[in-house]
């Protein structure tokens, strides 16, 4: 990577990071219930990282947690923001929340909202790319939730037997809501138990950007290479609560949220980009009070911005 | 030309595959046999199109939904088969939660070409038993955003094909198997058939009966025993179940003032309560019967799965029964 695409790499990291603590700050902490937010603070490395080495034609299939992907992939701070307060001008008419953004310009068809399906749906549209040649490939990430249930199996199998451009990319961030990953899956991780299919299965350090990106990299030649699917997986951590409001002290203590902040992938790729000698405090100062300011500009736009029109209830149930 | 069912979608899907390069096709034991039911109309199409375009997929429901639907949200024309349509709960999930809100949830706005074929219905040597031969309409008809397709002629079938794959809705295509072998002139040529309206299959002013898919061929059989007692029966043929064509209903109830619906499907929850009420709704006061399956699965035994299935000497009776004349 060019250090101009490192440092970009950064930048969207600390965004994805501001915009979280942006939500967090102005709104759950003050007791507003901002819906379907999930944060994805301490997983911005892997949330922004591996969608960053995607060409613009890739496909991106993002989950729930997090924005980082989705900004990563071409989608501008402002969609995001307005898909985020449900209002309009966004990417899909303030209709689906940042749980349903859709902008197909840049490889972005959209997520399903029951837990499993990703994995079929992202080979598809892998499938789509093989049977058109287009050399693109499909980067699916997951987390605990969706990669327990059945369709995996069945999406890796075909997609190994027909050497489908995906890569599966598991964010392990030690938790399935409230259960341990460790308790939810035999192997104690996420992409062990794919070994078996003789493919490239690989765990590295999610909070290392640079781990990421190299990974991603690596799995996505092979793909556009047609030499089909790869399993990935990052592990991380969860700062956040898994929805606001929920007691994550029922599951978990301080001191092990504390051991992980030590952790952070932001802190961690900020040292290494002043060791590099293409960083510093200043230039830390400066990006953090531009993307403050942009945010908090943004929001007072998107605030006034209107909902979706009462009559659009009853719209777009069909095509024709 | 003189074909049955089965060969008339073969030949949609024959003719769509070559006209429609970005067209694919998938499905379990595909390439020699297609499910058992439907037989002969997807064999040995790989060796036409090739293997690329044609899918040998292992039993997996979900795998082949979820990625024809991948495919599909990517711009592709995809028509997955599967085996029994009682195996589209394999792929519940996918079928009710995903694909059909996929367009209201994102505002989607480019077509989504795909057509899911399942053979469904009672066996024709029958013995299919509670998890082979049921129709599963009714189970899907609750999910907006999906549409139910059930011809019970070789025209309509060949027709409502082409208009599924064209309409840029997900489509659930059910192919009756006792209407697999019906066989019928239809013209050689390129046709299609609206969606979502309806089909008078006979005309009468005494009594309007309402069915689709195999109860559509025992609708008119029962027609001809009543015709030859001086009743004149009117058959409609909804052939699309979701939108069902309320208004051919309607207007035929206004002109006979008796509406009997016959369905395959067990009573509770049946399309004929649908029916019945949408015409109870509408105020026309008309007289009203639904015959149905019993709330009872299937049985194993052939002459016992077929006597609960309704009959044409059954619906002749029950339209007595609603003319006053039993």
């Amino acid at each position: 990577m060019t250090n101009e695409k490192i440092l970009k790499l950064y930048e969207l990291m600390v965004t994805s990071r501001l915009l979280d603590e942006f939500c967090e700050n102005e709104f759950v902490k003050k007791g507003v219930n901002l819906r379907h937010y999930h944060s994805g603070i301490g997983q911005e490395a892997l949330s922004v990282a591996g969608a960053f080495v995607l060409r613009k034609t890739d496909y991106l299939y993002y989950t729930h947690r997090g924005v980082g992907s989705l900004l990563a992939k071409g989608v501008s701070l402002e969609a995001v923001m307005r898909d985020m307060f449900f209002k309009t001008g966004g990417t899909n008419d303030g209709s689906g929340s940042v749980m349903h953004t859709y902008a197909p310009e840049v490889g972005i068809v959209g997520r399903n909202g029951v837990f499993g399906s990703r994995f079929t749906i992202a080979a598809g549209l892998a499938l789509a790319a093989k049977e058109r040649k287009t050399k693109t490939v499909a980067l699916c990430y997951y987390g605990e939730a969706a990669a327990a249930r059945g369709m995996y199996y069945e999406a890796l199998n075909m997609a190994v037997l027909w050497k489908l451009p995906v890569i599966y990319l598991a964010e392990n961030n030690g938790f399935s809501v409230s259960s341990r990953t460790e308790e939810v899956y035999a192997p104690g991780n996420m992409s062990d138990m794919w070994r078996g299919f003789d493919i490239p299965v690989l765990r590295f350090d999610g909070n290392d950007m640079f781990a990421v990106a190299e990974a991603v990299e690596n799995a996505v030649s092979r793909a556009r290479e047609g030499k089909g699917p790869s399993v990935l997986e990052g592990i991380t951590y969860r700062i956040s609560e898994h929805i606001p409001f929920e007691d994550h002290y029922a599951y978990r203590e301080e001191a092990e949220i504390e051991e992980w902040r030590e952790k952070d992938p932001i802190a961690r790729a900020q040292k290494s980009l002043i060791g590099m000698g293409i960083w510093n405090m200043e230039k830390e100062e400066a990006l953090c009070t531009e993307l403050k300011g942009r945010i908090r500009e943004l929001y007072q736009k998107v605030e006034k911005a209107p909902v979706t029109d009462p009559s659009e209830i009853y719209r777009k149930v069909y095509y024709r | 030309m003189r074909v049955t069912l089965r060969e008339g979608i073969r030949r949609v899907l024959f003719e769509e595959m070559q006209k429609n390069q970005e067209m694919i096709m998938m499905g379990e034991a595909f390439y020699y046999t297609g499910s058992l039911f439907s037989k002969v109309i997807t064999p040995k199409f790989h060796l036409t199109y090739g293997k690329e375009r044609i899918l040998e997929c292992p039993v997996a429901e979900n795998g082949i939904i979820g990625i024809a639907f991948g495919a599909a949200l990517a711009g592709m024309t995809v028509v997955p088969e599967i085996w029994a349509a009682d195996f589209l709960l394999c792929v519940g999930n996918e079928i009710v939660n995903d694909i059909p809100k996929w367009r209201y949830q994102h505002r989607y706005r480019e077509p989504i070409h795909m057509v899911i074929r399942a053979p469904m219905g009672l066996f024709s040597a029958g013995g299919g038993g509670p998890e082979h031969s049921q129709c599963t309409e009714a189970w899907l008809h609750n999910s907006p955003g999906l549409t139910i397709v059930a011809p019970s002629t070789v025209k309509d079938a060949m027709g409502l094909l082409r208009a599924s794959l064209k309409c840029g809705d997900p489509v659930i295509f059910l192919e009756h198997r006792q209407v697999y072998d019906v066989e019928e002139e239809v013209e050689d040529t390129y046709f299609e058939t609206e969606l979502g309206k309806g089909r008078i299959v006979r005309e009468g002013k005494d009594i309007t009966i309402v069915a689709w898919g195999m109860m559509a061929l025992r609708a008119s059989g029962a027609a001809d025993i009543l015709k030859a007692e001086g009743i004149q029966a009117e058959v409609i043929d909804p052939r699309t179940i979701k939108p069902m064509d309320y208004q051919i209903i309607l207007e035929s109830v206004k002109k006979t003032g008796r509406l009997l619906v016959a369905e395959e499907s067990p009573r509770t929850g049946s399309i004929a309560g649908e029916i019945m009420t949408r015409v109870a709704e509408s105020g026309t006061g008309a007289r009203m019967a639904r015959l149905t399956m019993p709330d009872l699965p299937y049985h194993y035994i052939p002459e016992y799965e077929a006597s609960t299935v309704p009959s044409e000497k059954e619906i002749a009776a029950k339209a007595r029964e609603l003319l006053g004349m039993a």
